[in-house]
């Protein structure tokens, strides 16, 4: 085949124009530290890598979800275990004051402690955690219960329900699962089916019965009092062995979460990020072509026939 | 028996043939760095021998040789390889035009990244998970409404920086056919010349040289089939996709018979109707493409249906006479307005057709760079529709979750369309939102507090069942890809479902549906590989060309050490002419001076 020194020079200009690509692309991949810099490099690499990181963030909102939750949860556990504490002293001052050699004075003494207890009741009933009262269901912005004083100047537990006290909260922990986490104020002061199965009436029913002092009203506070108080500390009881449950399934969550965040960065690396290693041999290999290439072409192009003519 | 003299002439003739081809080479040697230089070779016959047997002929040895005389200049080209070169540099424009405008897209879209619209969309569904389960707080609210805001200034931005690709290849396309029209013309008075040579007896090597470099040029721009005729004439025709008609460009006899190509610059409704619709336009295109005077412009006003609005819109290059009037498929010139007011005059055919849709005749090259060019503009299309139904999707899901129902006056909808005025009905504004004019509603910017994400208007402060519904909007698959200019909210999600966790009305997920972020996710993937194809496909060509090149430059190409070898070799022969002469001389001294004192 004829060669011209045309064709010398062009072979040598478009096989040098392709090296130079070649550098510039592995340059461009080893600043970024990414296989691939715009979609059209990789299109099955780059949608994958969209995808993940659309998961990856997706999942730190759900590992933030959880954490809400669960220090929620840990502050209703808390709160249930004072209630659980003043029930208790409640029992205990019941019994006392079945006592038959109690007269008026230590009736009236125990009298003033239950209504103490009343207002310290109204006070964990009425907990409030980042902002919200977290007996108050979806009105958390507002006081669940309250206090008042009757007639004969006892502490009364005041709470009128309503359907936003007593709804849920739900919270999405990971993709399309929403649990609930809040325990509603008519959760604990309920504690039966019937109309006066609640503790605003046990307890007035307890400060009224102190109060009268006869020996019918004494007897019904050892008997039906006594046996209202300890259904109030069962239904507490069953109250927090639910809230204990949730707490164990949220730390769960928060494991696999984390779990799930460690696969996917992991995967995420393995699909974008350079082997620095592999790229840095392919960079010292095509270096040494590009030299290659200048060096013989240098050589090879410059004598011609004019040069050995006299 | 010839005398001394004639000796001299054979000579003489020698050094005229050797002096011709030292000529020739230095021209190729002149020409070494030339574009489309073929190199020329003087070739070289001996003159008619004496002694042709007749009557007045003494006998004597031999046919006696007269000398060498040059008999033709030629070029060594290889038109086969010519023809090959063409077909591949149709190609390599074709889709060197096409990457171009699609790594422009790219660029735009600008996936995968963290600051493109992937990544906003993920960031707004975030936030409205973070508002569930705070939303009596105004910040968590603010949080929303700025990230939406976000994004759609981003898809905003996205529509009007392709919209503006769209023009700009408009552009390019104008500036490719006033270029094409300059290289006809130039074909055209050369091939006249060369004809006129060539009858003449000699050989147009140079001219036919030029002519050939057009022809790549051209062959780049558009598809070309070439005819060479008598006299080294060409017939230059184009390859286009379903003209009927004649579609020459250039013949090697000039007629007027010969088209060019014109732009049309704006097509207007002349009616009620929006671009794009069925109705009345007025199409206005510039003869010649050439838009420097208005002396060019001619308008002409026609029916149009949907579909060829789309193809006059992205093909914008005609078919039109030698003047540059637009013709129909029998060369008839198309009824319009000239620049000065007037009517149209009929041409040459001396017949007008009315201006309707189907007469006009759009350019539509087969292969090449203008080619490239206008499907180009038909991928912008497709990708400005699909970010359209993208924003559509968006607005009309989250419109329906926060709302609870399908009709868009039953409450303040969250994203709205910036472009709607007072006049226009709620339904239709929604139905008209596309990427370009989304945005999040003005009153819900100006008072976060207007936000309702609880289960009704008398739930409580701390409800965020629907920001909960919202949120989880994220995994839901939407008939996104059903989406057209004309769909409803109440078609695209159909009957709302009750959520039973959230007490809710949302959306429930269809089987052949795909998620929000799976549909961009899609968009950019089918961009990506378009763009792959069309640089890999260029790479190809580059290969091939670039082999073809080779062998063409092998038969045509100057090599220097060639020509110095053939340069001796003619210096030599010319000296040894010379010497002859000189003997000669001698001889003649003898004769003349010696045989009789």
């Amino acid at each position: 085949m004829r060669i011209t020194n045309k064709m010398l020079s062009n072979n040598f200009l478009r096989d040098m124009n392709t090296n130079l690509n070649n550098l510039s692309t592995l340059q461009t991949q080893m600043a970024t530290g990414k296989q691939i810099n715009k979609a059209s490099d990789d299109p099955a690499k780059a949608s994958k890598i969209m995808q993940i990181n659309s998961d990856i963030s997706a999942n730190k909102q759900y590992n933030d979800n959880i954490t809400t939750t669960t220090n929620w949860l840990d502050m209703t556990d808390t709160a249930l275990g004072q209630v659980g504490d003043i029930t208790t002293r409640i029992q205990e001052l019941l019994v006392s004051a079945g006592n038959a050699g109690y007269g008026a004075d230590e009736k009236g003494a125990i009298k003033d402690e239950i209504n103490q207890k009343v207002g310290e009741l109204s006070q964990i009933l009425n907990t409030s955690f980042d902002g919200k009262y977290i007996f108050a269901g979806t009105s958390g912005t507002t006081k669940p219960t309250g206090t008042t004083e009757d007639t004969a100047s006892n502490t009364q537990l005041d709470y009128t329900a309503t359907s936003s006290l007593e709804s849920k909260l739900s919270v999405e922990v990971s993709q399309g699962v929403t649990t609930n986490y809040n325990v509603t104020a008519s959760q604990i002061i309920n504690y039966g089916t019937g109309t006066n199965d609640n503790l605003t009436a046990l307890l007035k029913d307890i400060t009224s019965n102190l109060d009268l002092g006869t020996s019918a009203s004494t007897t019904s506070l050892t008997t039906t009092d006594l046996t209202g108080i300890q259904s109030v500390m069962t239904n507490v009881l069953k109250l927090r062995s639910e809230v204990g449950a949730k707490q164990n399934g949220m730390e769960s969550a928060l494991a696999r979460n984390v779990d799930q965040n460690t696969n996917m960065t992991e995967m995420l690396s393995t699909t974008e990020d350079i082997d620095i290693t592999e790229k840095s041999m392919e960079y010292s290999t095509m270096q040494t072509v590009y030299t290659a290439s200048l060096q013989t072409s240098a050589k090879v192009l410059q004598p011609s026939l004019l040069d050995y003519l006299r | 028996m010839s005398g001394i003299f004639s000796t001299l002439n054979i000579a003489t003739r020698g050094l005229n043939a050797q002096q011709t081809a030292i000529d020739v080479t230095s021209h190729n040697i002149a020409n070494a760095n030339t574009d489309g230089y073929s190199r020329q070779r003087a070739t070289m016959e001996t003159t008619s021998p004496l002694g042709m047997p007749s009557m007045n002929n003494a006998t004597g040895p031999g046919q006696l040789g007269t000398g060498v005389q040059v008999s033709s200049i030629t070029r060594i080209r290889d038109s086969y390889l010519d023809y090959q070169v063409r077909t591949g540099n149709g190609t390599k424009g074709l889709y060197d035009g096409r990457e171009q405008f699609l790594s422009s897209i790219q660029s735009v879209i600008n996936e995968p990244s963290d600051t493109g619209v992937s990544s906003l969309i993920g960031k707004v569904f975030d936030s409205w998970q973070a508002l569930s389960t705070s939303p009596e707080l105004s910040n968590t609210r603010t949080v929303v409404v700025q990230q939406s805001k976000a994004l759609t200034d981003q898809l905003n931005s996205t529509y009007n920086q392709l919209i503006s690709l769209k023009s700009d290849s408009k552009d390019v396309i104008k500036q490719d056919v006033v270029d094409v029209n300059s290289m006809l013309n130039q074909i055209d008075d050369l091939n006249k010349q060369i004809r006129s040579v060539s009858i003449g007896g000699e050989e147009p090597n140079d001219l036919m040289d030029k002519r050939d470099l057009l022809e790549d040029q051209l062959s780049t721009k558009i598809g070309i089939t070439i005819d060479k005729k008598s006299f080294e004439g060409n017939d230059i025709k184009a390859t286009v996709n379903g003209v009927t008609g004649d579609t020459s460009l250039v013949t090697s006899i000039s007629s007027d018979d010969v088209k060019r190509l014109s732009y049309i610059s704006s097509i207007v409704p002349t009616g009620t109707q929006k671009a794009g619709e069925d109705g009345s336009y007025v199409v206005t295109y510039y003869k010649n493409a050439d838009m420097s005077t208005d002396a060019n412009k001619v308008t002409m006003t026609m029916s149009l249906s949907s579909d060829q609005y789309t193809s006059l819109d992205q093909g914008r290059v005609l078919w039109a006479d030698k003047d540059g009037y637009a013709v129909d498929n029998s060369g008839n010139r198309l009824d319009g307005t000239d620049s000065d007011g007037m009517p149209i005059i009929a041409g040459t055919t001396n017949n007008l057709t009315t201006a309707t849709g189907a007469a006009i005749q759009l350019f539509k090259p087969s292969t090449g760079e203008l080619n490239g060019y206008m499907s180009v503009q038909a991928d912008i299309d497709v990708y400005v529709n699909q970010l359209n139904s993208l924003a559509k999707g968006i607005a009309f899901s989250v419109n329906a979750v926060l709302s609870g129902t399908t009709d868009p006056t039953a409450a303040t909808n969250f994203f709205v369309n910036s472009d709607a005025t007072a006049t226009t009905s709620a339904v239709d504004a929604e139905t008209g939102i596309t990427a370009g004019n989304i945005s999040v509603n003005q009153s819900i910017i100006k008072d976060v507090m207007t936000l309702n994400v609880g289960k009704d208007a008398t739930s409580g402060s701390t409800d965020g069942s629907k920001a909960l519904a919202i949120a989880q909007l994220r995994d839901v698959k939407l008939n996104i890809q059903g989406i057209n200019s004309s769909t409803t909210r109440a078609t695209f999600t159909g009957v709302l479902t009750d959520d039973a966790t959230l007490g809710v009305k949302t959306i429930s997920s269809s089987s052949d549906g795909m998620t929000i972020g799976g549909y961009f996710t899609d968009t950019v993937n089918r961009l990506a590989i378009q763009t792959q194809e069309a640089t890999r496909i260029g790479t190809n060509q580059d290969a091939q060309l670039s082999s073809l090149e080779q062998s063409r430059t092998s038969v045509s190409g100057v090599s220097l050490d060639e020509e110095m070898a053939n340069l001796i070799q003619f210096q030599h022969a010319y000296q040894a002419n010379a010497k002859i002469i000189s003997t000669v001389d001698e001889l003649l001294d003898v004769i003349i001076n010696g045989l009789k004192k």
